[in-house]
């Protein structure tokens, strides 16, 4: 999300790299570089000019001592002033009483009942809760069908009672949720404008009356300027206790993360990035930084590739990598965790190997893989540990099966026949990693 | 003071076309001159042109005139929290510094910035006006704000003759596919759009092509109800399907119009951007030369992405405008400025509330006078 900000970054700092000590001259190009992909990205203009002094003092004032690189104490300065920018520390969500109330809030469009469905979901699947929906966007049409389609969809209950005034609905959830021993409500509020008093209102009756244990402005990511007016309307009247960005896994530089923490002192929770109903992740400043400094995030990938990849069958199949008995059926497991781990240009955009090569604006088309798939499902369990079997008439069947070539079902049993060498030439330590 | 003069004049109660031709200083602005001349019929603004106008005017019947009227005071009412702020700002910057200084321009470039003009535009506006102040000895504040409002046309109008017109099919239904990423305000932006073209007797259909998002369908289905035009979806299939058949159906029971609605998509999903070129070629093959108009929406708080979405888009559908929605709060919707300069697209409606009437036509000059209404008076 960050890339472009973090490509500028560097590239200041490779104008830095080589000089001695750090001046006002040889950062004064480094710094007008931070200064434009900050504004690129949406940062508040203040928080800005706010940033670039931050960095230049400290920058100026360190006494250099030779040993150190500038270009490498200039990163961690703009580093550490980004992640003090950010919230030094990961925002949780409340969870103290029972049934938590948290109510989601926001301009319309920004995606508050996609979030709801996401919250709801993370609550059930990461910490096991026993979640609600309650709907209470009463003007936009067919909105309350929306929630219910993805309460179905994630199957968490929706609770509703029409357009009706909505304290009323709010009051009947809570008691359904007591009923039923429910641990969380989730309030989906409609779209509105800051400015609109009348609706403003109506989410300060919502707060006065039920108290809610968090209070979350759900922000679009691609905002720009405007953002600073928003949260501070939001926040001046209601008591915000959280932010969510939204729409992280398009191409914005998503700067507004910049700034809602730096402004309004409300933090950031969640982001989202992904259409898919799992797609929510904790907000985590550190990590974000380093993202922007072009460090990479190792952390994500390791943390997705937990969730998916068993530990014990991945050290079988290292094993079997090995002997050289790693099958077709095992790549076909292999696949199908890769697939899990989301669209591969994001996981690649996060490398930041991946990104010096210039492979971070890859398109892979996820068609491929299932074309891969496909071949190999045609194939029965003996062929896939044995591929030396297969002749012209397999062959032909295994590529009618799929609905693919016969050349590209050699095109696949070459490929893998190829890594299998090189999985175990690199196994035994006998070659060297082409990179 | 060229264009800003003739500006003034279009919102004052005296014209002052000839002293303004007189002061003609470059090829661009002749140019723009003449169109505003050109356009002058549609562009009264204050009720003391109206009234001027009448005496002298023949064309225009008395209903037009407070139509007119009613547009401008819409575009006056929904650009109200924009203005405010912009023009306060500026106008205390004359305030602030009566003579032009590094300060001034420093809080200028803010300004602008806040506007979300874009970046890129803001920075090469900067040094024109700097460039402009240093040949020109510009020294008064007062007059370098005629000049800013002056060059900020410049950037808009960019001396093409600019067309908010609806490319219309020579028969047949004429075919508004509606495009843009997650959120900006499409289905109800076709909502707007189909309440406009019924009430002035047109044939309208909506087909709901965002079979995706939950709740899409139903949603447009409503508004088609709203505005008592014909709507054809169905949940859960391929959109390419639904948008082939209900074509058929408006090309067989004779539609003047159909609206198209998409699911909206982050211009960096390939998959979705490909879904879209499939969609026109769809529609192409149904009725040959559609669609005929392709429009953008836009939401007017959008940041720097707004460029970005603008071309991802336009490479692979033939975008014709854009729709800048959602202008009643208190975003300035500047983007288009740097959508219009470095993607070449304008814009060609404006949403400016929730109702089913908050829909108007662009107008650069209608847009700029709600920007400046209160500096220029």
């Amino acid at each position: 999300m960050f890339d472009y900000l973090g490509d500028k970054i560097s590239n200041a700092m490779k104008n830095i790299r080589g000089m001695g000590k750090i001046t006002e001259e040889n950062i004064s190009d480094a710094m007008k570089e931070i200064r434009m992909a900050l504004l690129e990205a949406d940062v508040n203009y203040t928080v800005v000019k706010e940033f670039t002094n931050n960095v230049k003092e400290k920058a100026l004032g360190l006494d250099v001592s030779k040993e150190i690189n500038p270009d490498e104490l200039f990163i961690k300065i703009v580093r550490d002033e980004l992640i003090s920018l950010l919230g030094e520390t990961s925002a949780t969500l409340e969870t103290s009483k029972k049934p938590t109330i948290l109510m989601l809030v926001g301009l319309q469009g920004s995606g508050k009942t996609t979030t709801a469905g996401k919250l709801a979901l993370y609550l059930r699947k990461k910490h096991a809760k026993n979640p609600i929906l309650v709907a209470c966007d009463i003007y936009r049409p067919a909105a309350i069908d929306q929630l219910k389609t993805i309460g179905k969809e994630i199957q968490v209950p929706v609770f509703e009672e029409g357009t009706q005034e909505v304290n009323k609905t709010i009051a009947n959830a809570l008691e359904y949720a007591r009923e039923n021993n429910n641990d969380y409500i989730i309030i989906d509020t409609a779209g509105r404008l800051q400015i609109d008093e009348k609706l403003m209102d109506e989410l300060k009756s919502i707060e006065d009356n039920f108290k809610p244990d968090e209070v979350i402005l759900v922000i679009d990511a691609m905002m720009g300027q405007d953002a600073i007016n928003v949260i501070n309307g939001f926040n001046n009247k209601l008591n915000l206790t959280g932010c969510i960005l939204t729409k992280l896994d398009g191409n914005t530089k998503g700067g507004v993360a910049l700034s809602v923490r730096h402004l309004t002192n409300v933090p950031i929770k969640f982001v989202g990035d992904s259409e898919k109903m799992d797609g929510l992740t904790s907000f985590d400043p550190k990590r974000m930084a380093e993202r922007i400094l072009d460090m990479g995030d190792i952390i994500s990938i390791a943390e997705k590739v937990e969730g998916i990849v068993d530990e014990e069958e991945a050290k079988e199949e290292a094993r079997k990598m090995r002997k050289g008995t790693y099958s077709l059926e095992d790549f076909l497991n292999n696949l199908k965790q890769i697939k899990k781990l989301g669209p591969l240009e994001k996981i690649i955009g996060m490398l930041p190997q991946a990104r010096k090569m210039g492979l971070n604006n890859i398109n892979i088309d996820p068609k491929q893989l299932a074309h891969v798939e496909a071949i190999i499902l045609s194939m029965t369990p003996y062929e896939r540990e044995h591929p030396e079997i297969l002749k012209a008439s397999r062959k032909q069947r295994i590529a009618n099966g799929s609905g693919r070539s016969v050349q590209e079902v050699n095109a696949l049993l070459k490929q893998f026949e190829q890594m299998k060498v090189m999985m175990k030439q690199i196994s035994n330590g006998n070659m060297k990693m082409p990179f | 003071m060229g264009l800003f003069s003739n500006l003034k004049s279009l919102f004052s109660k005296k014209k002052e076309i000839e002293e303004t031709s007189i002061e003609l200083p470059s090829n661009n602005e002749e140019k723009l001159i003449k169109e505003n001349t050109d356009k002058e019929e549609v562009s009264q603004i204050s009720e003391e042109v109206i009234e001027d106008k009448l005496d002298n005017e023949k064309e225009l019947s008395n209903k037009e005139i407070v139509e007119e009227k009613k547009v401008i005071e819409k575009y006056d009412k929904g650009l109200e929290k924009s203005r405010k702020e912009f023009v306060s700002n500026l106008s205390m910057l004359g305030i602030k510094y009566s003579k032009v200084s590094e300060e001034y321009f420093e809080e200028l470039e803010q300004i602008l910035i806040m506007a979300d003009i874009g970046v890129n535009t803001v920075f090469k506006f900067m040094d024109d006006i700097r460039s402009r102040v240093k040949k020109e000895n510009i020294v008064d504040t007062a007059y370098l704000n005629e000049v800013i409002v002056d060059e900020l046309f410049i950037i808009y109008v960019n001396g093409e003759s600019l067309s908010d017109k609806i490319n219309m099919a020579e028969s047949g239904p004429t075919v508004i596919l509606m495009v843009g990423v997650n959120g900006v305000g499409k289905t109800t932006t076709i909502g707007k759009l189909a309440n406009k073209y019924a009430l002035s007797g047109k044939k309208v259909m909506v087909i709901a092509g965002d079979t995706f998002r939950a709740g899409a369908v139903e949603q447009l289905k409503i508004w088609a109800e709203r505005t008592n035009t014909e709507f054809y979806g169905k949940e859960g299939i391929d959109p390419a399907g639904v948008i082939y058949d209900g074509l058929e159906q408006a090309k067989n029971n004779g539609s003047d119009i159909v609206l198209i609605d998409t699911a909206g998509r982050l211009q960096n999903k390939v998959n979705l951007m490909k879904e879209l070129e499939k969609i026109n070629k769809v529609i192409n093959k149904i009725i040959p030369k559609a669609p005929h108009e392709t429009l953008l929406v836009i939401d007017a708080s959008t940041g720097q992405n707004g460029i970005l979405q603008a071309k991802s888009f336009k490479e692979i559908t033939n975008i014709t405008g854009i729709v800048l929605t959602k202008m009643d709060g208190t975003a300035k919707g500047g983007i288009v400025l740097a959508i219009k300069e470095e993607v070449g697209l304008p814009v060609k409606f404006i949403g400016l509330g929730e109702g089913l009437n908050d829909l108007e036509t662009f107008d650069i000059e209608n847009y700029i006078y709600g920007l400046f209404k209160d500096l220029i008076n």
